[in-house]
């Protein structure tokens, strides 16, 4: 079970997407998981053939929990040698490093899977395969659905996430819609039309009853809460964080935008969002001392800027999508990609090495927000990021004073890593940056 | 051009709407309300609803007229002079 995040601490496998002697490749989705995020697609990082398939469908998992055997020597030994004279060797599937017992907070020092040469499991801490000790079957209405037949319940995140709250398997539910996709309102009416029965029937009270008595006392949104907590309490305790914060005029950076979307057809505007992300990856290749990560090793500067882009989901709580290679690409395709991963965010459609390759975060309160924010880092990154809303402000220029649109910025810096100097020479290359816009 | 009356417009912008925020209760809302915080939509939100407008009713609004619809009723009534 890869960890995805400092905040995960199990998820329910929900499917398996290949079967035992399947041929993997790298990258290729391999299983789905439910996590108190949402459904998230797991990838496999080598290529090879399925061996053994452990973890079975609605069981519900800890971080670090096998899930299957790969064979990456299997290509080769499939061709030269009879697999039945000479029994490959078995590897463990993209498994990250657990430092800490299941039930514990995950530990900063874990770095995202998808790196398992920095820090290799040792044999002994890989979790009992043995059934009798697996983890107990789920709560949630997964474990029913016919993962391998083509019954598999479609429902918006949404109704999921009521009929998980409610203890009700979407599988009595049925979908207004033509799509055959349950919604909220499905839900509901079903709830309504439970209630009605109990009102109006006699002998009948125990379904209503019965509702009521499954709504748990932990909602899936109160365990995502109770899990961010935990991670950035620990952040919090364990990393000295140190912060600065700048005022940008936005005026130039505005400007141009408007410009440059007046030339655009609506599908291909940009956000404001867009340059604030192209700008901070072009600093980072200035100041690449914030572009890292903090492990038993200690400060470990990344080559890749992945900017882990900080998104609110509807129904509460937050992911950390990140966007790869963010300093190579140009705004518009910038823009694709943050609306992408955005909507995937929404839909519950993200993939795991997206939650894991992250080398700094973002949080962007926008234009609804605060006029600041002040993050907490996300381990085992170095640096947090916060963009505030961009609001007129008077701002000296040429010794008159003027209405400006004012962006302020924060970092929130680990103090084991950098120091304040290497931070404010961040802010001051971003905000150059911001003030020539044409470039970025 | 297809000739979309009041009622129609908006009906299509509900659908518009639930895309974007599947929680919203057509019954219930304050077609008054700024939509922004009445639906919780932030800019990305807001683009993917223009986007949505464009493909519905052919329609590219400018972004100098965001200021102009920040309300359904608003929207409704923008849309509609221009239809």
């Amino acid at each position: 079970m890869p960890s995805l995040g400092a905040d995960m601490e199990d998820a329910v496998l929900v499917e398996w997407k290949v079967k035992k002697g399947d041929q993997v490749r790298k990258g290729d989705i391999i299983a789905e998981i439910e996590t108190v995020k949402g459904a998230i697609d797991v990838e496999v990082f080598e290529d090879g053939i399925v061996e053994k398939i452990m973890a079975k469908p609605g069981q519900k998992l800890p971080v670090g929990a096998v899930l299957a055997f790969i064979n990456t020597d299997s290509v080769k030994l499939h061709i030269a040698v009879d697999p039945e004279e000479e029994k490959p060797k078995e590897k463990p599937m993209e498994i990250p490093p657990v430092k800490d017992p299941p039930e514990s907070i995950p530990p900063i020092e874990i770095p995202p899977i998808g790196d398992p040469k920095r820090d290799p499991i040792p044999p002994e801490i890989v979790p009992t395969t043995d059934p009798v000790r697996q983890p107990p079957p789920p709560e949630v209405p997964f474990s029913k659905n016919k993962i391998n037949g083509s019954t598999r319940i479609k429902a918006s995140p949404l109704a999921k996430r009521i009929a998980s709250d409610l203890g009700i398997d979407l599988q009595v539910i049925s979908s207004s819609h033509d799509s055959g996709v349950i919604h909220k309102i499905d839900v509901e009416n079903y709830v309504k039309t439970q209630r009605k029965i109990q009102e109006t029937i006699p002998g009948k009270s125990e379904v209503a009853s019965t509702i009521s008595a499954q709504i748990p006392a932990t909602s899936k949104k109160e365990k995502m809460r109770s899990a961010i907590a935990a991670a950035m309490s620990r952040s919090n305790r364990e990393i000295p964080h140190y912060y600065l914060e700048t005022s940008i005029d936005m005026k130039k950076a505005l400007e141009w935008l408007e410009n440059e979307n007046q030339k655009r057809k609506v599908k291909e505007r940009l956000l404001s969002v867009v340059l604030l992300l192209k700008a901070t990856a072009l600093a980072l290749v200035e100041v690449p001392a914030l572009n890292a990560y903090w492990t038993e090793d200690g400060h470990q500067i990344q080559e890749a800027i992945n900017i882990g882009f900080t998104i609110s989901l509807r129904q509460g709580g937050l992911v950390i999508p990140a966007i790869q290679q963010v300093d190579q690409k140009s705004l518009g395709v910038i823009m694709e990609e943050v609306t992408d991963v955005i909507q995937r965010a929404r839909t519950a459609k993200l993939r795991s090495s997206e939650l894991t390759e992250g080398t700094i975060t973002i949080t962007n309160v926008g234009e609804r927000g605060a006029e600041k924010v002040f993050g907490i880092i996300y381990p085992p990154q170095v640096a947090l990021i916060g963009f505030g809303k961009i609001i007129e402000k008077p701002w000296a220029v040429d010794e008159m004073l003027a209405i400006h649109p004012v962006l302020t910025v924060t970092l929130a810096g680990d103090h084991r890593a950098t120091d304040g100097m290497t931070g404010s020479r961040f802010l001051e290359k971003l905000n150059l940056l911001l003030q020539n816009p044409q470039q970025l | 051009m297809m000739l979309w009356n009041h009622t129609e417009i908006k009906s299509k912008l509900f659908n518009i709407l639930e895309k974007i925020a599947p929680e919203i209760d057509p019954n219930t809302v304050d077609l008054d309300a700024n939509i922004s915080y009445e639906f919780e939509i932030d800019s990305m939100d807001f683009l993917r609803m223009m986007v949505e407008i464009k493909e519905v009713f052919d329609i590219d609004i400018p972004e100098s007229d965001y200021g102009k619809i920040t309300s359904l009723h608003k929207l409704v009534d923008y849309l509609q002079r221009l239809i």
